[in-house]
């Protein structure tokens, strides 16, 4: 086999893989029967999804995550739009390491 | 939204291809894996762990361990796309990340019903991660770092907004602090997103169960 067959081989993998991840769990969810217990959780799973890929940003890394956030909250607070909450955390982080 | 979040995702795209071409991939080979795998955290992983030639089977389970978060994020979006045609659900699913599924649950809970929100934000990201990438590719190091300009912050800052609508109130925090606890300490010591996957599932539990023993209470 040549190797640019494996390099195709390897981004096709990559690709269904993850194609797999994404209609997985639609999937799985149509053998979970509705109603009850699994509506509640469910209403309760964007929240804890959010929090849970937020937590390790927020308090495993350096100081600019943390900043980043604050900033994207507090801009989004003064009920500016979102794209200023976001570019805004950019801005400053890029001018605080810049300083720094 | 759709329009800044497609510039952000040509930010990403360019990051990737300065390191694909570095890595050793043509400029096909780099497009065809952001066109279809369209993914940026596992693409760029798997540029850390490229070997020549690479390892097919290793790449790819790195890269289904990477996007595991994915199967959860789907399965939040039954009560969405279970009303959709089969080609809609499944074409949305396709082209759904991390951003535009954040920013479809937010809107949402916000009163939003159409799910088109989360198809037609993911086309723009694809959009801008492929020129991106071929942008990064051709121009290569001469970009210089990406850090400088505060890119790889968007992502943090991004979800940080998306969480405000989706705000429980204070005397329903205590699934979120749950989710917090397991993905910080699974973070710290298992590979990939299942930290994601735990989280996820652990404060989605412990508040459908919470709000199970309030129904019966009241009911």
């Amino acid at each position: 086999m040549g190797e640019e067959m494996h390099v195709w081989l390897t981004i096709s993998g990559m690709a269904v893989g993850t194609l797999l991840t994404r209609i997985g769990g639609f999937w799985l969810m149509r053998l979970v029967p509705e109603g009850g217990f699994v509506s509640r959780a469910l209403s309760h799973l964007p929240g804890a999804l959010v929090i849970s890929i937020l937590a390790p940003y927020a308090l495993d890394g350096d100081w600019s995550a943390p900043v980043a956030i604050l900033v994207a909250v507090a801009v989004g607070r003064l009920g500016l739009s979102a794209i200023f909450a976001v570019f805004g955390a950019c801005a400053l982080v890029a001018f605080l390491r810049l300083v720094i | 939204m759709a329009v800044p979040l497609g510039v952000a995702s040509v930010a990403f795209g360019l990051g990737f291809g300065v390191l694909a071409r570095e890595t050793g991939l043509e400029l096909a080979e780099a497009l065809v894996m952001s066109a279809t795998v369209f993914a940026g955290a596992s693409q760029m992983v798997a540029m850390g762990a490229w070997t020549d030639p690479p390892a097919i089977l290793a790449l790819t389970i790195l890269a289904v361990t990477i996007n595991i978060r994915h199967v959860v994020m789907g399965a939040a979006l039954r009560p969405w796309m279970q009303s959709l045609s089969f080609l809609k659900s499944h074409a949305t699913l396709a082209v759904m990340t991390d951003v535009n599924w954040a920013m479809g649950m937010a809107a949402r809970r916000k009163g939003e019903v159409d799910a088109a929100i989360i198809l037609g934000s993911g086309c723009a990201l694809w959009v801008g991660w492929v020129s991106g990438t071929a942008i990064g590719h051709t121009l290569g190091a001469a970009m210089g770092d990406p850090k400088a300009y505060g890119i790889d912050v968007i992502v943090p800052a991004f979800f940080a907004l998306m969480l405000t609508p989706l705000w429980p109130g204070w005397r329903k925090t205590l699934p979120w602090l749950l989710a917090a606890s397991v993905a910080l300490l699974l973070h710290r010591f298992v590979p990939g997103t299942w930290y994601v996957v735990a989280g996820g599932l652990a404060g989605a539990a412990l508040g459908g169960w919470l709000d199970g023993r309030a129904e019966r209470r009241h009911g």
